[in-house]
């Protein structure tokens, strides 16, 4: 028994010592690697917050904003230059056209883009515009293609309205057609690609810096690489902006090592579908058609209105007469019309009438209004409209429609009667 | 079998602590690890100021042009200085508000009433410390005024307001004035470059150690654009 109880003593003393030894060991050397866990664990946190994927959705969402800002003013644009009262008078709708570098200021529209019907590329026109430089995620200023025909200045001779077909289409790298015959492409230019060049020349442009020539930022710069032989800018002329022709010309949105330009379209029916909501616009509709009410010279052509010339100031109607369709049938063969709420269906009013005017309104899904198809009716009216447009004698027939035009049923046939 | 109890006692005795040379190293990495991460984190808090309040200007202009949506108008800026007044935070279309630089009325907008840096008000004596700053051409305040200036094709602009940028560059022309303002102060809580001054002329630009008022303006187009969109355009 007291052996045993020496040995205890002894093991005792001897863990004492162990512990102490311990003691004696440490160095510090947990703490120096706790704080080297502590700050790799910052690092990591703040690095991790700048991660590629949020870096490149944060540029993403801004060029996004930036081209739809940038929609959204050349339209309102569009719109505000008919003025406070829709007239006669009133000019067509027209796109501003790009800042070619020519304008007295950076931001400034071009006074003349190239010929006529011919399409222009330039940097957006943010300061006629009243925007700020609108600049994409990789801080590069907006920009521009406007179709020939929808250009301001020097602007097509052909009818401006909703059918006016631009002369831009957009493909993705398999040749898929995303959009046909747009009026135009608001384009951030994205980073700089192999080959392009956007330092200053002798002008320092202080909004945008760089330099006019579209190669240096719409893709892609080597034609060795061009999908399908397209690039988004014209070769061969002046900073590579103008287009030689008014044949239509495919521009490319896709994202590879050649091509990061990213696109907004704007259509004919985006411009339209915001002037046709004016109040004014449908009076101007009824006045144009009120022309045809004690119109005495004869009546000729497919449509009707062949004899008819717009008076040298009559911009609406040069524009719009071709929605009109005029049928003569006399005192003594008068045709049933009946016009209906388009809300109800409901019928609203009906009458004789020894002459039919009518305006054709937007084009449904089923009707093509190219060129080719223009002068057939079917593109313009709908049933019973069209069978009795078209039909040699009046028996029988009748037609049907509203009597105002109605933004919220713009393909609704328009009817007017002489009774 | 007995089981042994140790006492985990300490012998202070053999307690030595760390060596000056270990304290050095850690304080040294501590340093090291304050400096590497604080004046970031100073940088960042300042960085997401910028940001937040680049964010709520967005915020302001989208609010603005829902009013004139609504109301076929422009709001007008509020002067109330007693913020316990009724109307305190509210539009205020007299001539004496409309007419200069006043706040952007925050409650009639429903959005916050100052940038990062607000300091909140309780006293009519208090400081606009970080309180929106807002600026209207007269033509678009009113129903009147506004119906006819939003598309006239010219003379639409009573106060002709103008930005510039720290250069000196006109940054919009005359056929397309701004017809709101809305600016921040920035950090240094002062109305810097051209803003300092009472006219119609304000400055944008990016931020440096000089400039650092954030301010956005709302235009023609884009408002006619939206106004005939919701089918509101006169």
């Amino acid at each position: 028994m007291k052996l045993l109880q020496t040995n205890d003593k002894k093991l005792l003393n001897q863990q004492k010592i162990n512990v102490s030894q311990k003691m004696m060991n440490q160095r510090g050397a947990a703490l120096i690697i706790f704080m080297l866990v502590l700050i790799l664990s910052a690092a990591t946190y703040f690095v991790g917050g700048l991660s590629s994927n949020t870096v490149a959705l944060d540029r993403e969402k801004q060029t996004q904003a930036a081209l739809a800002e940038a929609k959204a003013a050349l339209i309102g644009d569009a719109v505000e230059k008919q003025g406070s009262t829709l007239s006669s008078s009133t000019p067509a709708v027209t796109l501003s056209n790009p800042d070619l570098g020519s304008g007295a200021n950076e931001g400034d529209e071009a006074a003349n883009a190239g010929a006529i019907d011919h399409s222009a590329i330039g940097r957006f026109p943010w300061r006629s515009l009243g925007t700020v430089a609108l600049k994409d995620g990789s801080g590069e200023c907006l920009w521009y293609v406007v179709s020939g025909r929808f250009k301001t200045y020097t602007h097509t001779t052909m009818p401006l309205n909703w059918d006016t077909q631009g002369q831009i289409d957009v493909i993705d790298e398999k040749d898929n057609q995303l959009a046909t015959n747009l009026a135009a492409l608001v384009i951030a230019p994205g980073s700089v690609l192999s080959g392009q060049d956007r330092s200053s020349g002798q002008v320092v442009y202080p909004q945008c810096g760089g330099n006019y020539d579209a190669k240096n930022y719409l893709d892609t710069f080597d034609l060795n690489n061009a999908i399908l032989g397209n690039v988004n800018y014209f070769p061969g002329t002046a900073n590579n902006s103008k287009a030689q022709n008014s044949n239509n010309t495919t521009f490319v949105m896709t994202n590879n090592a050649s091509y990061n330009d990213r696109f907004i379209f704007v259509t004919a029916d985006d411009i339209f579908n915001q002037v046709m909501f004016r109040a004014a616009f449908s009076n101007e509709i009824d006045t144009l058609l009120a022309n045809f009410q004690n119109m005495t010279i004869s009546i000729s052509t497919g449509k009707g209105t062949g004899n008819f010339t717009c008076a040298n100031t009559d911009l609406f109607c040069e524009n719009w007469i071709e929605m009109v369709f005029v049928k003569n049938y006399g005192v003594g063969n008068k045709v049933p019309v009946t016009w209906f709420d388009p809300k109800t269906m409901g019928t609203v009013g009906t009458a004789n009438c020894q002459r039919v005017i009518i305006f054709g309104g937007q084009k449904t899904k089923t009707q093509m209004r190219d060129a080719s198809a223009k002068n057939n009716p079917v593109n313009y009216l709908e049933a019973p409209n069209y069978v009795a447009f078209t039909a040699s004698s009046s028996s029988g027939l009748s037609y049907q429609g509203v009597s105002k035009f109605d933004p919220h049923f713009p393909t609704l046939d328009v009817i007017q009667c002489v009774p | 079998m007995r089981t042994l109890k140790v006492k985990s006692s300490v012998n202070l005795n053999f307690c030595q602590g760390f060596s000056l040379v270990e304290m050095a190293i850690v304080l040294i990495i501590f340093g090291l690890f304050l400096s590497a991460t604080l004046m970031p984190l100073s940088a960042q808090r300042s960085i997401k100021d910028i940001t937040d309040t680049r964010a709520s200007l967005e915020v302001i202009k989208e609010a603005i042009y829902g009013f004139a949506i609504i109301n076929g108008r422009l709001p007008c800026p509020t002067l109330i200085q007693n913020p316990g007044n009724i109307n305190y935070g509210v539009e205020d279309c007299s001539v004496a508000s409309i007419s200069a630089e006043g706040y952007l009325p925050w409650k009639t907008l429903g959005v916050p009433e100052g940038d990062a840096w607000v300091v909140h008000r309780t006293a009519a004596t208090d400081p606009w410390t970080g309180y929106w700053r807002y600026r209207i051409d007269t033509n678009f305040s009113a129903v009147g005024t506004f119906n006819t200036s939003i598309l006239a094709t010219s003379s639409a602009f009573a106060n002709s307001l103008f930005v510039w940028d720290s250069s000196g560059n006109v940054l919009n022309t005359n056929a397309e004035s701004p017809i709101a303002i809305v600016y921040s102060l920035g950090k240094n809580l002062v109305a810097d470059g051209q803003n300092s001054s009472a006219d119609t002329v304000y400055q944008s630009d990016e931020i440096t150690t000089t400039f650092d008022d954030q301010l956005v303006w709302i235009t023609r187009p884009t408002l006619v654009s939206k106004l005939a969109m919701a089918g509101k355009l006169p």
